[in-house]
């Protein structure tokens, strides 16, 4: 029921934001903001509180996992489907992180939205549940509808508060996700078929499915039908194409949102489904994949450096930490799948925050090229320190969160596939590149002729205010507290993983 | 003498009978008795005294009661009642509730548009209720007569609702072609029929099915000892058990072959779909709306009970060719549908690849190892979503034209073609400049003066919100995503095409489904986008600028008063559509447990 409470608080959440925008333009941004504080308070307080020894604690019928919490509902008898919602460290985790960057998104879109605000934090509010959802739902069906529904509010936030291209990248992105979701769904479709075809009846349920026999050829397409919708969503190399697009044109909060949580629904639907599912064909195909890994390691790095637009290039540095993820989840033991989920949650506040300095940039000079903007550190120095530091995280400096996950991943790839690593070492050196490169040609250098900033007006020079500090300081904090002691994410994680590598033992690595 | 269920025989002395309905019998036709009664009264009463008020009111009575009779047999209890015509059963039931109730819907919104038309409108209503007595007859159809008789009864209707505007070019355009090729269209399936009637012997569904088998049991017979020498291995055996993909008999064969063209052509399936777009953008929208909605469901429900009593999927070369026409339909349907400028236009393109997607319950119902009920079950539910999504689409674009006071009135009437009024000179003309000249190009030269462009649905949401917001419901209920009702008939047409492993047209749909989000999204696009900027790409603007006239616009377009506010009775036919479909789309149980007891 507390799962089901947090879907509704949020759910509810933005619709009072959105009718609190017919009171006062001003209203929205509290509403939503005291939501998601009521949110975190409410879910933190309640899922902290349980025991570590509660973790292993078997709460699920059939499936002695990891589970803290389990409901189900039956809801659509005809194919076996219910409203069934499971809880354990890794979507806990995630959960946290959704809530957390949240609330960061509703900051850094503080004075952003002028236009329409009640519905703009209605959008991010059912953005939010929609998430949350995924990670809650433990019925195919389910989370395929979560995983959809997730899309209409985002593609919302880019097609109305977006920059200038908006409805290209928004047309893209909810294209690419929306195609590679129909194959998921075919493939959801098809595997309920061939487990109908065995029990008896059409299941929906996660841990009913788990257990399909399947016919090599039949789970190798099926798991391909769930990589590619995962992977665009990652994104993996390939796919990844409509990313920066989206990145860049959506409000701070969007891609605040996108590059901090929506991504991170494409991992976790690797980790949860397109592996544990189809575990020997995942096995078969991880050299493939973690061939994908490297490439989207190396490639998104290399572009991140030749990006002009700030956003830009924050938004490829992202493929390219992701590449990692890919790499740490195909790597399939312990120490690289949960140097994966580290990898998740620090990517995810230091790119929310690297987003957002964007967006104050964008705010105060009406640019993102990084070409017309320099010498920003001599006007705004706290804004400096702060994209210094975030900078510094994204290039995986030991003591940041970060760097444990970009280690743990290639220690655990190491007893794998010992070459693939060595390529992927080389990411990090291509990631201080681009990092020192941004704030460089952005912050320090004096001889980028300035045009934005002799175009702007005093005025517009403002540094980081108490608002903006506090969100900075609250990703600050949680980036050295995941550096200098990860074993908190790592003990919630390890049964979970344990867990998962025990039912889908691929033999190798470990 | 045979004797049917529901009704008591009397003998006559010339040794024949007739037979009188018991009130079991009476009830099981209530829903045609209501419509054909309700036609009859209407037509009664237009001699006496013409009053679009009561007109209304009537129609919209004998609507329900038809729809609530259809539903009666189903707490009362009781089996089918078959004539020798018609089946009344739960499936016909089912259908005839579903065409009565959107009927009924398409009265009350069309009213609105009645209401603002100069003349005589009282006999919209009489049209509407013939044609919706044909599509409950082809609910109910279980021989080749009745289905003729729907059809033509259904079609008939709809060339006068079609040209109803008289006095506007593009309605009359409209109903011209579509009574042209409807016409060619029944003369096909006419002579289809005939050929099944000479192959066969036979005009009921299930005496063609039976018929059938034997022809082409006698055939494989024939074959078998024929060939026996020469290609022993490759003739099946004459048993029951091989008569699946059999190869049936060629008179059967070519005359179900002109029944499904002709009747693809009402359904406007690739390639008999050209005249689909026309005749949508020249009808009045809520007769589009029907059109496409009803008129569609009930020609396919009719199609699927054919399909299903005669045992046609028993013939590959007819499966072949229904998998043919849905494919194209996808693929071709949704490719066209993104090119189009106009709503309507736009709708009608994304009404031809329904049908596509629909059609691959004919070509599952017969592949399916498991028996055809889940595709049965996915073609009701799939219709009930696209009914209501359809239906709430077009009349939603139908609406634009009522709004900012402007040229709605010549929407039907065509006098007030140019009467565009002071008020859209000055507020709602100053909105989107070169949206509105153009169009009003388009309309004077001889449009049928409806705002249908997507253009005009430029910053809906910032000028209408309730509005653009059930028109976005609607929108994405077509496009299938989830929460709507279209997404659960989505799920059961993928559910039943993966049931019988037709992989190849599950292709067509993912990839069809993957452009029709396109065009889709351009809708909801352009409704959220800001008012000032409009679809021809203005200059540039700086950022800030641009923001700022936003702004100003869209305080502009809030002070412009809703003048021409729908009726009470209109709007709650758009929310209720709308709430069907998110209904639908929520709370799939009770109609998918009801739609497992209808097989």
């Amino acid at each position: 029921m507390l799962m089901l409470a947090l879907l509704l608080q949020l759910l509810t959440g933005g619709a009072l934001a959105w009718a609190s925008g017919r009171l006062h333009p001003n209203l929205p941004r509290w509403v939503s903001l005291s939501a998601l504080f009521f949110a975190l308070g409410f879910f933190g307080g309640t899922a902290l509180g349980l025991h570590p020894e509660s973790f292993t604690q078997t709460t699920v019928p059939d499936n002695p996992g990891t589970w803290l919490m389990h409901w189900h509902l039956p809801w659509i008898p005809r194919f076996g489907i219910a409203l069934e919602l499971a809880l354990d460290g890794l979507s806990l985790i995630l959960i946290l992180l959704t809530l957390i960057l949240g609330i960061i998104a509703v900051i850094s879109s503080w004075n952003e939205i002028d236009r329409r605000p009640g519905f703009f934090q209605a959008n991010l509010l059912w953005s939010l549940t929609g998430v949350v959802g995924v990670f809650l739902a433990v019925d195919l069906f389910l989370f395929f509808l979560f995983w959809e529904v997730m899309l209409v509010p985002m593609y919302l936030l880019i097609a109305i508060w977006g920059h200038e291209q908006r409805g290209y990248a928004a047309m893209k992105f909810f294209i690419f996700t929306q195609f590679s979701g129909l194959l998921m769904l075919l493939a959801i479709l098809a595997l309920a078929q061939l487990h109908k075809e065995q029990a008896g009846a059409y299941d929906f349920s996660y841990f009913a499915l788990l257990n399909t026999v399947l016919d090599p050829r039949a789970a190798w397409w099926l798991m391909l039908g769930f990589f590619i919708a995962f992977a665009v969503k990652l994104p993996g190399f390939p796919f990844h194409t409509w990313l920066p697009d989206a990145h860049t044109q959506a409000p701070t909060a969007g891609s605040v949102l996108l590059a901090g949580i929506l991504l991170k629904t494409g991992a976790y639907g690797l980790l949860r489904f397109a592996i544990p599912l189809f575990p020997d064909a995942a096995r078969e195909f991880a050299p493939i994949a973690l061939g994908l890994g490297a490439a989207g390691v190396l490639y998104g790095a290399v572009l991140a450096f030749g990006q002009s637009d700030f956003k830009r290039l924050v938004a490829y540095s992202s493929v390219s930490h992701m590449g990692f993820v890919l790499l740490g989840l195909y790597a399939w033991n312990l120490i690289a799948v949960q140097g994966a989920v580290m990898q998740m949650v620090a990517h995810g506040l230091s790119t929310a925050a690297l987003f957002m300095t964007a967006g104050a940039i964008q705010h105060r000079l009406h640019t993102r090229d990084m070409g017309r903007l320099s010498g920003l550190w001599q006007r705004m120095p706290r804004m400096g320190a702060c994209a210094l530091f975030f900078a510094m995280a994204s290039l995986g400096l030991p003591g940041l969160g970060n760097f444990i996950g970009e280690f743990l991943v290639l220690i655990g790839l190491f007893q794998t596939a010992p070459w693939l690593t060595a390529v992927a070492a080389l990411g990090l050196v291509a990631a201080a590149v681009y990092a020192l490169a941004m704030m460089q040609r952005a912050f320090f250098s004096t001889d980028g002729g300035g045009a934005a900033g002799q175009s702007s007006p005093q005025s517009a020079w403002q540094d980081y205010g108490a608002r903006e500090l506090a969100a900075m300081a609250l990703m600050m904090a949680g980036l050295i507290w995941l550096g200098v002691y990860p074993q908190w994410v790592l003990s919630l994680t390890e049964p979970v993983a344990a867990g998962l590598l025990n039912a889908a033992e691929w033999g190798f690595g470990r | 003498m045979e004797h049917w269920q529901g009704f008591q025989a009397y003998g006559l002395s010339g040794g024949g009978a007739f037979l009188i309905p018991d009130w079991q019998g009476l009830l099981a036709f209530a829903p045609l008795l209501a419509l054909a009664g309700g036609a009859v009264l209407l037509m009664l009463l237009l001699s006496i005294r013409r009053s679009l008020g009561s007109a209304y009111a009537l129609a919209v009575l004998s609507l329900l009661t038809a729809a609530v009779c259809a539903l009666l047999p189903l707490p009362m209890g009781f089996d089918e009642v078959r004539v020798p015509l018609l089946l009344a059963d739960a499936y016909g039931g089912f259908f005839a509730a579903l065409f009565c109730i959107a009927g009924a819907a398409t009265a009350v919104i069309a009213k609105d548009y009645l209401a603002r038309r100069a003349g005589q409108n009282e006999e919209f209503f009489l049209l509407l209720l013939l044609a919706t007595l044909g599509a409950a007859t082809l609910a109910y159809a279980t021989h080749l007569v009745s289905f003729a008789l729907g059809l033509e009864l259904l079609g008939v209707s709809l060339y006068a609702l079609i040209a109803y505007p008289e006095r506007g070019a593009l309605p009359l355009e409209a109903a011209v072609k579509y009574l042209v090729l409807s016409g060619a269209a029944s003369a096909t399936f006419l002579f289809g029929f005939a050929l099944i009637y000479a192959a066969t012997g036979e005009l009921g569904f299930d005496g063609i099915g039976a018929a059938a088998m034997q022809l082409s049991a006698q055939a494989q017979a024939g074959a078998a000892s024929s060939a026996a020498n020469a290609a022993a291995a490759l003739a099946p055996p004459a048993s029951s058990a091989a008569l699946s993909n059999a190869a049936g008999h060629p008179v059967l064969l070519a005359g179900a072959a002109l029944v499904i063209a002709g009747l693809a052509f009402k359904l406007s399936a690739v390639p008999f779909h050209l005249w689909t777009p026309d005749v949508y953008e020249g009808a009045p929208a809520p007769v589009a709306g029907f059109l496409a909605a009803v008129s569609k469901a009930a020609v396919f429900a009719a199609l699927l009970r054919w399909w299903q009593f005669s045992d046609l999927y028993y013939f590959s070369g007819l499966l072949a060719a229904v998998a043919v026409l849905a494919a194209a339909s996808m693929l071709i349907g949704n490719w066209l549908a993104m090119r189009q400028q106009n709503l309507k236009r736009l709708l009608a393109y994304s009404s031809i690849a329904h049908m596509g997607y629909l059609l691959i319950v004919l070509a599952a119902s017969g592949a399916a190892p498991g028996g055809p009920e889940l595709a049965l079950e996915a073609a009701c539910y799939y219709l009930a979503a696209y009914t209501a999504a359809s239906l709430a689409a077009f009349s939603l674009v139908g609406l634009l034209s009522l709004e900012d006071g402007g040229d709605g009135g010549a929407l039907l009437g065509g006098d007030a073609l140019h009467g565009s009024g002071a008020e859209e000179a000055g507020a709602g003309g100053a909105l989107h400049p070169s949206g509105d000249v153009l169009h009003f190009g388009g309309a004077a030269g001889g449009g049928n003066g409806e705002r249908d462009r997507l253009a005009d649905v430029q910053g809906l949401f910032w000028r209408r919100p309730g509005l653009a917001l059930l028109l976005t419901v609607s929108l994405l209920s077509l496009a299938g995503i989830p929460l709507t009702a279209g997404f659960i008939g989505k799920f059961y047409l993928v559910a039943a095409g993966v049931d019988a492993a037709l992989w190849l047209l599950l292709a067509a749909l993912v990839i069809g489904s993957g452009i029709s989000i396109y065009y889709y999204l351009r809708v909801i696009y352009a409704m959220s986008s800001p008012i000032a900027e409009s679809a021809s790409e203005p200059a540039l603007e700086s950022e800030g600028a641009g923001r700022a006239a936003d702004e100003k616009a869209a305080r502009t377009a809030n002070a412009i008063p809703e003048a021409p506010a729908p009726a009470p009775a209109s709007r709650l036919a758009y929310w209720g559509l709308t709430a069907a479909v998110l209904f639908l789309g929520t709370v799939p149980g009770p109609l998918s447990n009801y739609l497992r007891t209808l097989f």
